[in-house]
Formats: C-alpha cells, structure tokens, sequence
C-alpha cells in the first residue's frame, strides 16, 4: 500500500508539472516567410496540452485507500452460497436451483435484509457481450427467487461481466469458477 | 559411310536423351533470362522459340556477326556433326555482350559439351550507367557511395538467379530474343530493355493508393544520340501519387541512362503502366 | 522509323491480336519509397541534441508504420547530411540519388529556454524540389507532436491524404490497480490518465467533433455512462438508468449516440443525445445486442446479437429498421468496428478460445484475417484516416494496446509495459 501511495504522488506530481507548463503556453504561430512558399508555419497548436485528471491535491491517505464506495460491494454473506453457470449460458442447472432454493429459505427468514445479486463471467468472450450475458445471470437468479417468494424489491443486481473474476487463470477450471452469480448483502 | 552412320545415329540419341527434354538443362535459362535486360542491339535476333528463324542469315553462327569479335569464331560446336541431324543450327552461340543467351534451341549444348562459351566478350559496354558525375570535392564520397550501390546491385542479381534457378516454368516460358528480331544479332531490342530498365527506377507503395487498377501511358521521346529529350501523358492514370510515381521513374531514368546503341535518328516509345503484376 | 515498321510488321505476323507496339510495364520495380531521414540539426551551434533525437525516433517511427517507405541509412560519410539545407537549393541531391533515396527529409531546431523552433522539410529527390515544409513553435517538450505533425504532413504530401499520427489513443488501464481511463500519443508516448474512478471504467469512445470521450464506470454503484472534456477536466454522468448503460459510440457527426442499455429488461440499443436524453429505441428482441458501430454516412449500425443462438455481428438500417446478419462463418464474433472510408468492418472472432482480427465488407464478401500466431487480439477499433488498427492483444501474458496496418501487417506495442491496457479508442484529428 505504501508503494503504491508513492507511485501516487509521483504520477500526481508529473501530472501537475505537465498541467502547468500545459496553461503556461500559447503557442504563437508566426508567419515567418521562409525562403521558399511551401514553407507553411503550422496551422494547429502543437503545444497545446491535454488538461488531465483533477487538479486537487490528492492526500496520501486518500490514495491509498480503497474506495468501495462505487463498487457495490457490501458483505459477501457466507449465508448465502454462489452458483454457477455453463458457457455462454444463463439458464439455472438443477445444482443451482437447489441452492437458490437453501438461499431463498435464508432470505424469507430475515425479512429485513436485502441483497445485490452480482452477475459475472469468465475471461473468454468481447466484455461487452459478456457485461450483457452476467446481467441476464443476475437477473435469472433474482427472477428465480423471486418466484420462491422473495419479495422482489429486496432484490437488486449489478453486471460485472468479466471484471471480478473469482479465480484468475486461463483454464477450465477457473473459467467454471468466473461463471457465477454472488449475493452481497447491503 | 560407317563413321557417318554411327555420328548420326549417336546424335539422334543425344537429341532424344538431351534434345527433347529441355528441363534438363534448365539452369541456363535464368542465366540468359536475366540478361534479356542488357545490352540492346541494332538488330536483335529472331524471338521465341516457336518463331521460324529466318531463312536468310542463319546457319554458320560466327558469320552472321557483325562484329569484330576475332576471338569467338572457333566456336563451332562439333566439328563433325553439322550434316543433317541438326536440322536448325543455333542460331547463333557468339557474340553476346555478356551471357550464354543466344542459343534458342535447347539441342546445340545437348551434343555440344565442349561449348565455348562467350563469357570473355569483349562487352561493347561493360556498365549501362553513363556514371558523368562532375568529379567534385565529394568526389571520394561519390565513389563511396557507388561502390555501396554496386555492391548491393549485385548482390540483388544474385539473389534473383538464385531464385530463377529454382523456377521450374518460369525460364521456359520466357520469350527467348525480341519479337521483331531478324536473328542477326544477339541480345535484345529497344523495347525490351526499356521494358526492363525503366521499371527499375520506377517506386511505388501500394500503401499510395488503394487502387490497383490504376493505368497510364507515358509517351517518351529520344533524340539520335540515345538521350530522353521529353515524355508526355497518353492517358493518365487518376491518380496523382501514381502519375507523380511515373514522372519521378521517368526523370531518374534520364538522369541515368541514354538508349544504348542508338537509332541515330530521334524515336519514341509508348509505355503502358500499371500494377497487374504487383503483389501487395 | 524502319525499324519500327519492321517491328510492327513481326509483331503483325507473329502476335496478330497486338495492333501497338506499346511497352507494358506491369508492376514497379519497389514496393516502397526510399527515403532518407536525415538526422535535424541545430540551426545555431551549442544546442542540446536531444531534440533531434527525438524528433529522428518519431518520424521514422510514424513513416515506418506508414509501410509506404523503405529508409535509406544516411552514410556517415555522406556530406550533405551535415548540411542544414532548409532550402531546395542548398541540398546536394546528387548524394542523395547516388544513395538511392528517393525522398529526403532534412530540418533544424534551435532551442531557447524552454521554446523550441522547429524547420522540417520533404524533399523529392528526383525532381530536385521541396515537397512541403513546416515551421513549428512551441516548447521544447511538444518536440514529438511537432514531429508527429510533420509526420502527417509528408503523409498528405505524398498520398494526398493526411496522416493520423498528430492524434491520441485513449484506453484504459490498471496501473493504479483501478481500471481507469488513459490518453496517449499514437506511439504511446506522453500517456496521461485522465480519471480517478477508483472503480472500473470501461470501453471508451471519442467524440469525432470536439475534446471529449464517453466511457462506461462502475464509480455510482451501476454501469453508466459518463462523458469526459479532455481540456476542461469535466465530467458528467449521461446516461445511468437502471442496469446497462454500456458501449457508447458517438455518431459520426458527434451529435447522438449509440449504446446498449437493459433499463427496459434486456439488453438493446438505443440512440441518445449527448446530453443523455432519450431519442429511440433501435433493437427489439429477446437476444443480446451490444457493441453498437456506425457507418459512415450514419444511416446503418453494426452490432453484436445473439438473436441467432451465439454472438454474431448483424447490421440494422436505423430508418428502416432492417436487419441483416454481416458475419457468416465463425461461432463467436464480436467488437465490430466500421471503417471510417465505410469500405469495411473489422471485427474480432473467437477460435480456440483465443480473438483474432478480421475485415469484411459490409455486405459481407470478402472477408479477411489480419492477426494469426499466439494472444487474444480484441477490440479493433479504426485511425481516423482509415490506415492502420489500433487493438488489444494479451500476448505474453499482459493485455497491451498495439496498432498496425489495416491489411494486418507492421503491428507493433505501444502501451507501456507493467499493466493491463485495452479497449483502446482512436481519437479524430486533434
């Protein structure tokens, strides 16, 4: 973590420098007549920078820490189990109904609890097919709750497609891990 | 009478082993192939191998020569075969600038074994570039550089008779001498070493254009001494990259090199461009 | 003249179908323009050469994925490449031919403080004249843009056509350990990060008239999407309905945009304006449909679906609302990316678990592969000439961002090493 806040600093610093000599510059095109017509005096700015990322100073502290605030991530519920899917699929094996059905249990016994239901692929597939098919995991897990009486409205899901692989590497194995919907519990 | 038999009859052999299967010998096509590009003749010899060569300056090769070439005439094949199983003599084995090439019909080198060939012609002109340089205080620097070119020139014919010896349909299918040849000279005419020289100042990238059906004709005039007086548009192409490409192959081509041997009086040459051949 | 007609006359005999004698020249004798790039020199003695280094490694870095030249090596020995020569006059082009070089570029810098002045001209060395020539001002660190604008430059002299190499490639990375959104030159040179999400944004695009890109980030809890004005720092959530808001594509014009949303149930497209509002829904139907592209002339959208059983690239009229299927073979196609000259699509096709790249018309004939050899290369996305890809490719383990020649050839990395680099957007002029 301190290694990283560095690296922070660092690349906010080289930023801010850019930044300034960036404002600081008004690249004046002056027509100068060179000795033969072609010779055109450039027409863009060259110099002209690319303003970049926010130009408050960013604390040490902030950086390093981790901001979940965007990530929709609350508790994983050890209460409630994760299941899985084939490739491309999105309809629910027998397994992972009989798991659904345990959760679904757990859910109608603390009716105050509600879940985000997280849809996500493994690492083969285009990120935006794959962002498309995890919803329409989460969405086939939160139908199916629902009809195991779970009232909808506690119900929430989110696609993470192939971003948060549970298990990284490219084999069968973790593939058939990736393939899953999770219950967080907010 | 027995001795003549036997010499016939050991010739009908050699044709039908060697004669009639002109692949075996086909390392000496690229060789004349290549040189199609050389030395342009006032009069270039008869052309493919299907054309009749002609009736009149035909058989007893070193006469048909022109040239003051002493050193060649005792290039008879064989003394003795001449009688009839030859029914076309070679047209001509001498006096070629710088190869083997003349030779249309695979047979003479069949029997012949102890051809001698002309490799030690005394080339009228050893270098097609007329080098004219100003000799100026880079002078060293010129020579440097020339060295550099040639160095790498022939490293590229190297490489392209490599590449030619092991084609096997190419070398056959090459027009052997000049269409319009009368067969009394060797070498190639006008045409085909323009054919051959121009494009090597010719560059252009594919990457220019995505067309590759661009075509244009370029009519180019030469004064008596050889010299490209001017060049002018037939048709152009469409394309300004591509016509720009011509004028430049056009301008470097003059700079280089005059018509060798030339007609002594003005001529000018139509060629047609494109890029049918080109590989992208 | 006799001889002429002699000729004509054989050729008569022999070759009756020829009626001209007519020298055909069917292919040039090289492929490529031998050109020299002689190294700038300081228009006053004293000046730091890094400079022209630098400039030097742009220029031949740019032309050579240009794939129009072949370089000549300026000889050490060589005079003229000593000689400033900013006027066609001074040249020696006599040197120049002897080395072969068909085209020269020659130029000079002087650095004073912190500014930088910059002479940079194309030589045709055959016809002995300036092709073009810039002046440029600016600081010294602009020296590659200035070269990089040059680049360009030869480009138009000599196609016609401008060259892509002044522009910028956005993409996404995870060096911070976020995925966040990146800009770079075109050799990956001068990268900037331009979000602080702290989260995962995704799939960037450029709007092709003004400063700005759109990308997709999780940094409200949901997939939305967001536009970005480079220069200002500006940010703002355009579309965050519920669910998808997802690869966004500016139309050509820059004034609508294309993207998948799930609001409604399933995934479809839709066209919203830039300020997010609701214009019209594209698609309907039980499938997935994603990875909007649009045509050039805006009136058609390619995109991925898999209305017919697994991802396929299908092209709808948006007037019409017409569909047809573009991607025949294959089992997994996806990412398309409409050419900016509309001649073709690129697009990306899984095989073996692993993406390559290929192109196809868009009524769908002539389809070919550009990437073979091992990594996944995914996300060909068009410079804005229409010359060259930009894509991802995970080869030797990282995803890197490379680009390369719209026929496939000259690819090369240019994204730093030590993260995970892709979905890269080209950006318009700059």
């Amino acid at each position: 973590m301190k290694k990283l806040s560095i690296v922070h600093l660092t690349l906010f610093l080289a930023l801010a420098v850019l930044l300034v000599s960036g404002c600081a510059k008004k690249p004046a095109p002056t027509p100068t007549a060179a000795s033969e017509t072609p010779v055109v005096v450039s027409e863009r700015p060259v110099g002209q920078d690319v303003r970049g990322i926010d130009e408050r100073p960013v604390t040490e502290g902030q950086i390093s820490e981790q901001d979940t605030a965007g990530l929709g991530m609350g508790q994983a519920s050890a209460d409630l189990q994760p299941i899985f899917f084939e490739f491309d699929q999105y309809t629910l094996s027998p397994q992972a109904r009989q798991t659904l059905a345990d959760n679904a249990a757990f859910l109608r016994s603390r009716s105050t609890v509600n879940v985000l239901i997280e849809g996500h692929c493994d690492e083969r597939g285009s990120d935006e097919y794959n962002l498309a098919l995890g919803e329409r995991r989460a969405r086939a897990t939160r139908d199916y709750l629902a009809s195991l009486g779970v009232a909808p409205e506690r119900l929430s899901i989110i696609s993470y497609g192939e971003e948060r692989p549970l298990e990284q590497g490219s084999n069968e194995a973790a593939y058939a891990k990736n393939r899953r919907a999770e219950f967080r519990i907010r | 009478m027995v001795f003549v038999s036997f010499a016939l009859h050991l010739a009908v052999v050699l044709i039908f082993v060697f004669g009639l299967l002109p692949q075996g010998r086909r390392e000496l096509r690229p060789v004349y192939y290549i040189d199609l590009a050389s030395m342009p003749v006032a009069d270039p010899q008869a052309g493919r191998p299907d054309a009749r060569p002609e009736p009149g300056p035909k058989a007893p090769a070193p006469a048909a020569v022109p040239r003051p070439e002493p050193p060649k005439p005792a290039n008879k094949p064989e003394p003795k075969v001449e009688p009839k199983p030859i029914p076309k003599p070679e047209v001509k084995p001498p006096p070629t600038p710088t190869k083997p090439a003349p030779v249309t019909k695979p047979e003479p080198k069949a029997e012949a074994k102890p051809v001698p060939k002309a490799e030690t012609k005394p080339a009228p002109k050893p270098a097609p570039k007329t080098e004219t340089k100003p000799a100026e205080s880079y002078q060293d620097t010129l020579s440097a550089i020339d060295k550099l070119r040639r160095d790498k020139e022939m490293a590229e014919l190297k490489e392209k008779l490599a590449a030619l010896a092991g084609t096997d349909g190419r070398g056959t299918d090459a027009p052997l001498g000049e269409m319009g040849g009368k067969g009394k000279d060797a070498g190639v005419g006008h045409y085909t070493w323009l054919e051959n020289v121009i494009p090597k100042y010719w560059n252009y990238s594919p990457y220019l254009n995505e067309r590759l059906d661009l075509e244009a004709t370029i009519k180019i005039f030469f004064d008596r001494d050889g010299k490209l007086l001017d060049y002018q548009f037939i048709k152009k192409s469409g394309s300004d990259q591509f016509d720009q490409s011509l004028i430049r192959a056009i301008i470097g081509f003059s700079r280089d090199q005059t018509l060798p041997n030339p007609p002594k009086e003005r001529s000018n040459f139509e060629v047609k461009f494109n890029l049918k051949d080109m590989k992208k | 003249m006799m001889r002429l007609s002699l000729l004509l006359f054989s050729l008569a005999i022999f070759c009756p179908s020829l009626t001209l004698a007519q020298i055909e020249i069917r292919a040039p004798g090289q492929q490529t323009l031998p050109l020299a790039v002689v190294p700038f020199l300081p228009l006053e003695p004293g000046m730091p050469t890094e400079v022209a280094r630098e400039v030097q490694e742009v220029l031949t870095g740019d032309l050579d994925l240009a794939g129009l030249f072949s370089f000549v090596a300026p000889a050490a020995f060589l005079s003229d490449a000593r000689r400033l020569g900013l006027t066609s006059t001074e040249v020696d082009f006599a040197q120049w031919r002897m080395l072969g070089a068909e085209a020269v570029i020659k130029g000079g810098f002087s650095v004073k403080g912190n500014d930088l002045v910059l002479e940079a001209r194309l030589y045709d060395v055959v016809s002995r004249r300036l092709l073009t020539g810039r002046r440029y001002l600016g600081k010294v660190e602009d020296a590659r843009r200035m070269a990089h604008s040059f680049a360009d430059q030869v480009m138009k002299s000599l196609t016609g056509e401008d060259g892509p190499f002044n522009t910028r490639i956005a993409f996404i990375s995870n060096r911070t350990g976020h995925k966040e959104l990146y800009l770079m030159d075109v050799d990956g040179h001068q990268p900037i990060r331009l979000t602080d999400h702290r989260s995962i944004v995704l799939n960037p695009d450029f709007s092709p008239v003004s400063k700005d890109v759109i990308f997709t980030s999780y940094k409200g809890g949901n997939t939305d999407l967001y536009r970005k004005e480079i220069y200002s720092g500006r940010e703002a959530k355009i579309s965050s309905r519920a669910g998808l808001n997802i690869a966004g594509r500016y139309r050509p014009d820059g004034r609508e945009i294309a993207l998948t949303l799930s609001h409604e149930g399933n995934s479809e497209l839709y066209l919203i304006g830039t300020d997010g509002q609701m214009h019209k829904r594209l698609t309907d139907n039980w499938g997935i449909d994603v990875d909007p592209s649009w045509s050039t002339r805006s009136d058609e959208i390619a995109f991925v679906s898999d209305r017919q059983g697994n991802p396929q690239v299908f092209i709808q009229d948006i007037l019409k609302g017409t569909v047809r299927r573009l991607t025949a073979t294959g089992r997994y196609n996806a990412t398309p990316a409409w050419s900016p000259k509309g001649d073709r699509i690129a697009f990306s096709r899984q095989e073996g678990g692993q993406f390559d790249l290929y192109t196809i018309r868009p009524d769908g004939s002539d389809e070919r592969r550009l990437t073979f050899g091992p990594g996944s290369k995914e996300h060909p996305r068009w410079s804005p000439d229409g010359r060259f890809l930009v894509y991802s490719s995970d080869l030797g383990g990282k995803k890197a961002i490379y680009v390369m020649r719209a026929d496939g050839t000259g690819s090369r990395r240019i994204s730093p090493p030590g993260s995970d680099c892709s979905h890269p957007a080209w950006s318009g002029k700059w």
